[in-house]
């Protein structure tokens, strides 16, 4: 163990070390390997994190330089992240499914010196973009499946071997890197966080030591984003890409700041089961995921056998009331609604939430993305306390969140203790200033300058408004907001969002910028469309064929009509038409963060837009 | 600049983080976070299992307060079959190898255990060997021998072409059972089985305890014993070994499987629990004739494992539970079903229905649950494990 | 674990409290002793008396049903007049409660045995001598008293199995003696089932026929008809003796005596009580053979005798076939009924005094039922044991189809047989 040195400045780094000094035996993180939980100590953690640093100081890893992660969430991700911070570099994260020409851009762009790239999927498409990076010295790899004796690259760098490096330097110059940590400053760069950039190239966020020390207090305080705060009694599952800040947040952190146990899913595609295993206490997760997970008791519940489907709808529909309860009252229980609930946890919400993985959450957080209220609604009835909050990598994901007690569905809550937060009267936009505000973006201080006044005050290119003059509601991106023929405001994400809610339905586009009427273009759920046609032997073949089948048409018109009702005849839909495609990001219709490119939409599906309107545009 | 890693220390997975300096341990609340291949494989893998078990085995132990003399009887007998249908299931059900010659075996355990158990001055051969766990193992080992000295057969046959030379054991062993007459008493005589005692106490005279409260107890124990032995023995290396040559043995084979040396073991542990099974299987009756060991014993063993589910132990005793029962069952029809007499002379009478009873059961259980009571059992655990879905 | 064993701990007190609030029911029923009570018997006549309950372990399926049942049926019809005339003491007797169908399987008895073990005071009828053998165990250590409906050699050798008349090993040195000096017989063959009962036979036979120095032939038969006893057949030819003793079923026996008279055997074939039914009359082709050739050996009187004894059993028959094995049933209930009245008379009406009381018995009036001598327990072995045999031979005119031709005697060999040093069987 290293001796304590006191540092002037606490960082993630220090603040792991401490916990590792604390408690060395207890749990940081686990992941799973061969079907088992490997549990991976605080010592252990910190123990790697310094070789891996002294590893990063033996390749020569000066303050300010970056190190590019490509990889799925794994302990490894957290130990170069730290170690990287440690040596007072900057952690770059790639989504694991940016294409080849993204990786160039970013590698290019942050100028990466040491890169992480997981397996062989990620080391192509490094290799690939590392001619075009000049800055780019090794690429490390992870899984040496399909690499070791096929690649003879002299940048490559065997994971194994990096440790090994590490080692040599560590008992070569034991005191290096404890040097350079006690040399961190507050304005040191930490991470830069590439925007998924709907619009335009990403933009590489500079977060600080002094940002996120500031939004770490934030969130761990008294009314912080989550209440009692994390601690080491917590669990979280870390399933969603590293390099966005929320999950940033939720797992490294959280890990770091409240000493939350990590539990790294396998895949995407094993989260259900991972959430079953680990039953997390603490739960974030994005709307797309929200929905699913609704569109899975659905659709479980109806394919029930019979008993259990009669007991499943009685129990769901008590839910509904219960949630509705719960959104009257803020989130808290009503005597009445408390034995409902008491007696349907005996009986079955216990069951359900057990099978959904969220029997032992605490705390369930909705962000990055808006929300139907439906949805919310219908966890908070099952009984997950549901909170939705706001906020975004240039304030380090600072701004507002839901408070128990004071739940309001459909808002983003109310602002954070200690920070300002103001709406633009004139255009609607909301405005925040406070420690957590980011140091800029990467190599271009126009944006940076477009996007933070001399005042300091951040404009997020969110339009909202208050809510009984406590709370936030986001009405849509300033950008996204659609001006109709008619002159009239329309926020497209309301409406989009109203018909996400629908478990057939995973895109809605609404088009109509400039135009007489709103339309939409509206993807519907395999899975979910695919039962419920075999239900009806309703046969077909491609996602194509079954988006154009008449019986589907039909379902989605339903559900357009009745959506259409719930908005003023100005913000109804006209015409829609279905998308002959699932959206990808491969494809460039989707950010990283399965945000639609409504630029790359309009372009792509143009043809089907303008039939529409009727070939007018 | 860095030499590259020996390959033999990396695996595909990377590499190894975590150091054990710490016992992984289970976290409340959350069965299904294993973090340890130990607890993976643990007997008992959840609380509620341990829980659920302990209280079965509470149960089935206070049961001789409550029941009836007869039916303790049956029951004790029936924890007997349960072994021999556990030993069956260990060849048949994990290792694949289909035996039709359990009887033999059977027949050798209850030999064995009578001569080293019987009355030096009596009428047949008797080592006055009074200690239980003495003849009992003995008998087990005895079978167990013979077990191993039929099992190169195995190694050279398998499926259809196994079950009929194991076939043959039965009828050479009758044939052998029969003129031993020294040891076996012959056809039609037979001999006085071996007589539990412990200490002084002879479980087969009533005392505080009646005969059959004691047997119970006895059986019962002995069953648990064996059961949990076996269990162990089918989540060990050579349980999953035993599962491989079933599944497909060339494939084991490649994979590294010694098929001899495991259809041996096979063999060997079967016949073992068939001996011990048929040291006590007549302690009640206290008279066996060598005409028992046949071919309808071997048929009623498959069909125990059969109904009760092959390659689970539990399905084995189960199985083993509902044929020891059968008679009784029969017995109980005609209170339901008036037509259905319980006198030989009448027709239909209970013992053609338990006869017929014992082919429907097997014909059925193959249709429509081939993994037996125990799959019964686990359709109604998926059910609740599901709740409140259905998959 | 703490939090597991504790739950266990009170789950189990639990479900102690709950079995033993409810337990069962362990009373050996009012009476003093296992099989008696002060309830009257299911059929009883006097409502007013107790009950003894005596088992009865027979066969009324197996090869030996033709034995089973109408010996069931004698014993059925003594106690019945006993019961009648008063019962005994203040108890009648019940003999079907607890009748059971071993179906000549020694397993089946033993494992029958088991079920009514406790709840009898004595087995009025344990049929077949290996199948006794098979409880006897058991019985001794509970000093349960056994009536065998089986003439081993063995019984008078155990105190508690109440043995009648000659035994088969004895009747077969009779036969052979017989033979030899009435027939000329220069060989004997004996066709016999495995198992101490043919066994018993043939051990007698060949003592004899030692003795007597003529050849002897060992053919061992089992149950099954004609086609079973072919070999049994070509075996007795093979060795071409002047007599043939059998000692199988009926069903064999008859196969034996169809097959040898084919062949044109002209000596004489000599059966013992369990080898003749007379539903073998109805075989009208057989009839002649068997009046030509077989011959019964037994120390019984037949159906038509002139005895009181014989005359109530008569009357208490009415209309059921006439067979020596009801009358053997009904003979032996008189031995059980002084072992009874004894042990009331000693005031110890319990399974040891039934066993006392049987090794007192040194004799029983038995109205001429039994033969002379019969039931003498008290004695010793060897001078208890009835040696003579009496001969009858085939009459389809009588009511039992048989007739004495050979007034009872004892041939040399048996009468220097010593039957206490064990029993014939036990040297085959």
């Amino acid at each position: 163990m290293t001796t304590l040195t006191t540092t002037a400045t606490t960082t993630l780094v220090t603040r792991v070390r401490d916990r590792a000094t604390a408690t060395p035996n207890a749990v940081a993180m686990r992941h799973k390997r061969l079907g088992v939980w490997q549990e991976i100590t605080w010592a252990t953690y910190w123990d790697r994190i310094q070789t891996v640093g002294h590893a990063l100081l033996a390749l020569g890893i000066e303050p300010g330089d970056r190190v590019g992660v490509q990889s799925e969430n794994r302990p490894e991700w957290l130990i170069l992240d730290l170690a990287t911070v440690a040596a007072r570099g900057v952690t770059v994260g790639l989504y694991p499914t940016n294409p080849e020409a993204e990786v160039r851009y970013l590698l290019t762009h942050s100028g990466a010196r040491i890169h992480l790239a997981e397996d062989q999927e990620q080391l192509d498409k490094a290799l690939a973009a590392a001619d075009d990076c000049p800055e780019l010295e090794r690429i490390v790899y992870l899984e040496s499946r399909g690499i070791k004796g096929r690649y003879d690259d002299p940048r490559l760098l065997f994971w194994e071997d990096l440790v090994r490096i590490g080692a040599e330097h560590r008992a070569a110059h034991p005191d290096l890197l404890d040097t350079r940590v006690a040399a961190a400053e507050p304005d040191d760069i930490v991470t830069l966080v590439y925007t998924s950039g709907t619009t335009g190239p990403p933009k590489g966020a500079m977060l600080s030591v002094g940002n996120v020390e500031f939004a770490a207090e934030t969130l761990m305080s008294g009314e912080g984003a989550v209440s009692p705060p994390a601690s080491e009694s917590d669990l979280v599952l870390s399933y969603l890409p590293l390099c966005h800040v929320a999950e940033r947040f939720f797992t490294t952190w959280f890990s770091a700041f409240g000493g939350v146990q990590v539990n790294f899913a396998e895949s995407i595609d094993t989260v259900p089961q991972n959430l079953h295993e680990v039953q997390p206490t603490l739960f974030f997760a994005v709307p797309r995921i929200w929905e699913k997970l609704l569109a899975a008791v659905r659709i479980k519940a109806d394919s029930a056998s019979w008993l259990k489907r009669r007991w499943a709808r009685f129990w769901l529909a008590r839910a509904d009331r219960l949630g509705a309860t719960l959104v009257a009252t803020g989130g808290r229980h009503t005597a009445s609604s408390r034995l409902v609930y008491a007696v349907g946890w005996l009986l079955f919400y216990r069951a359900l939430k057990d099978r959904l993985g969220l029997r032992e959450v605490r705390h369930a957080t909705c962000g990055a993305a808006p929300i139907a209220p439906e949805v919310l609604t219908f966890f908070m009835g099952i009984g997950v306390p549901m909170h939705e909050l706001y906020g975004m990598t240039e304030n380090t994901a600072i701004a507002t969140r839901n408070v128990d007690g004071r739940i309001k569905v459909g808002t983003v809550g109310e602002p954070y203790d200690g920070i300002e937060l103001r709406i633009d009267e004139e255009s609607g936009e909301i405005l925040t200033r406070h420690g957590a505000v980011f140091a800029g973006y990467w190599r271009d201080p126009e944006a940076t300058a477009r996007t933070v006044d001399p005042d300091g005050w951040l404009h997020t290119g969110d339009v909202g408004e208050w809510v009984d003059g406590t709370h936030v509601r986001i009405t849509d991106r300033l950008k996204d907001i659609i001006i109709t023929a008619g002159g009239k405001n329309v926020a497209p994400s309301e409406i989009e969002n109203a018909l996400k809610a629908s478990p057939y339905i995973k895109e809605a586009v609404v088009v109509g910028d400039g135009r007489k009427y709103l339309t939409g273009l509206i993807g519907i759920e395999l899975d979910t469309v695919g039962e419920w046609a075999q239900q009806r032997h309703i046969s077909y073949t491609t996602y194509r064929d079954l988006s154009e089948r008449p019986e589907v048409l039909e379902l989605v018109d339903g559900i357009v009509r009745e959506v259409n009702e719930r908005f003023s005849s100005v913000e109804q839909l006209k015409q829609f038409r279905m998308l002959p495609k699932e959206l990808d990001h491969e494809d460039g219709e989707l950010t990283a963060t399965q945000k639609v490119k409504r630029s790359a939409i309009s372009k792509t599906f143009g043809d089907l837009i303008s039939s529409m309107y009727g070939g007018a545009a | 600049m860095t030499t590259p890693t020996d390959e033999k220390t990396t695996s595909f997975s990377g590499h190894q983080l975590e150091e054990t300096t710490r016992r992984p341990r289970r976290i409340w609340g959350r069965p299904g976070l294993v973090t340890a291949y130990a607890q993976d494989m643990a007997f008992f893998d959840t609380r509620a299992k341990l829980v659920a078990v302990c209280a079965l085995v509470a149960i089935a132990a206070l049961m001789p307060l409550q029941l009836e003399d007869d039916i303790l009887k049956l029951l004790a007998t029936g924890f007997v079959l349960a072994i021999g249908a556990i030993g069956l299931n260990l060849v048949t059900g994990y290792a694949g190898q289909v035996s039709l010659g359990h009887a033999f075996f059977v027949g050798v355990g209850a030999v064995t255990a009578a001569v080293l158990n019987g009355d030096p001055d009596g009428r047949r051969l008797g080592y006055g060997i009074t200690f239980l766990p003495a003849w009992m193992l003995g008998a087990g080992l005895v079978a167990a021998v013979c077990g191993a000295i039929v099992a190169p057969l195995a190694t050279r046959l398998r499926g259809l072409y196994l079950a009929i030379v194991t076939l043959g054991l039965v009828f050479i062993g009758q044939y052998i059972f029969a003129e031993w007459r020294e040891g076996t008493g012959g056809r039609g005589v037979g001999r006085d089985a071996a007589v539990p005692t412990l200490g002084d106490v002879d479980l087969t005279v009533n005392g505080a305890y009646t005969e059959e409260q004691k047997l119970y107890w006895l059986m019962l124990v002995i069953l648990v014993i064996f059961a949990v032995l076996a269990r162990n023995l089918v989540r060990s290396k050579v349980g999953r070994a035993f599962a491989a040559v079933r599944d497909r043995d060339i494939a084991a084979g490649v994979m590294g499987v010694q098929l001899g040396r495991y259809k041996l073991l096979a063999f060997t542990i079967s016949s073992f629990y068939a001996g011990v099974c048929g040291s006590l299987l007549y302690a009640a009756d206290g008279h066996f004739s060598p005409d028992e060991f046949n071919l309808g014993m071997s048929v009623l063993f498959i069909a125990m494992i059969l109904i009760g589910g092959a390659g689970t132990i539990s399905g084995s005793i189960m199985g083993a539970m509902l044929l020891a029962l059968l008679p009784r069952i029969a017995s109980e029809l005609p209170g339901f079903f008036p037509f259905i007499s319980d006198r030989s002379t009448e027709h239909p009478n209970i013992f053609e229905v338990e006869t017929a009873l014992y082919g429907v059961l097997i014909i059925a259980f193959l249709l429509f649950e081939p993994r037996g009571l125990y799959g019964i059992w686990h359709r109604i655990r998926t059910y609740w494990k599901s709740f409140p879905f259905s998959y | 674990m703490k939090r597991t064993a504790t739950r266990l701990g009170v789950a189990l007190a639990v479900a102690s409290l709950l079995m033993t609030g409810c337990g069962r029911d362990d009373d050996n029923g009012s009476g003093a002793a296992p099989g008696v009570t002060d309830e009257p018997c299911p059929e009883a006549v006097d409502k007013e008396k107790g009950c003894i309950y005596l088992g009865v372990l027979s066969d009324f399926t197996g090869v030996f049903k033709g034995v089973g049942v109408p010996f069931s049926e004698g014993q059925k019809a003594f106690w019945k007049k006993v019961n009648e005339d008063g019962g005994i003491g203040d108890y009648e007797v019940d003999v079907t409660k607890y009748a059971k169908d071993s179906a000549y399987d020694p397993d089946k008895h033993a494992q029958l045995f088991g079920e009514i073990q406790d709840d009898i005071l004595a087995v009025a009828q344990s049929l077949g001598t290996a199948h006794t053998n098979a409880i006897l165990g058991d019985a001794e250590k509970e000093d349960i008293v056994i009536a065998p409906a089986s003439l081993a050699s063995s019984w008078q050798l155990v105190d508690n199995v109440l043995e009648v008349g000659s035994n088969y090993c004895g009747d077969a040195m009779n036969s052979v003696d017989y033979a030899v000096d009435e027939l000329g017989a220069k060989g004997v063959a004996v066709a016999h089932f495995p198992g101490d009962y043919g066994d018993d036979a043939a051990v007698g036979a060949k003592v004899a026929a030692e003795a007597r120095g003529i050849d002897f032939t060992d053919v061992p038969s089992e149950p099954g008809a004609a086609d079973k006893q072919a070999s049994v057949v070509a075996g007795i030819l093979k060795a071409d003796p002047d007599v043939v003793l059998v000692a199988t079923g009926p069903i064999e026996m008859a196969s034996i005596v169809g097959g040898l008279a084919q062949k044109g055997f002209t000596g004489k074939i000599i059966g013992s009580i369990p080898t003749w039914n007379i539903a073998l009359l109805g075989e009208k082709k057989l009839v002649p053979a068997l009046q030509a050739l077989y011959l019964q050996a037994t120390s019984f009187q037949t159906w038509e005798a002139d005895t009181p004894g014989y005359e109530a059993m008569r009357a208490a028959a009415g209309e059921t076939p006439p067979s020596d094995w009801y009358a053997l049933g009904y003979g032996s209930g008189y031995v059980m009924q002084a072992v009874i009245e004894k042990a009331i008379e000693d005031d110890d009406l319990t399974r040891e005094g039934m066993l006392n009381a049987a090794k007192s018995l040194d004799g029983v009036e038995s109205e001429g039922m039994l033969p002379e001598g019969a039931a003498n327990y008290a004695g010793d072995p060897n001078d208890a044991v009835i040696r003579e045999t009496a001969f009858n031979a085939v009459d389809p005119t009588t009511a039992s189809g048989v007739k004495q031709e050979v007034a009872p005697f004892v041939g040399p060999t048996a009468k220097d047989h010593d039957f206490s040093e064990s029993a014939c069987y036990e040297q085959y």
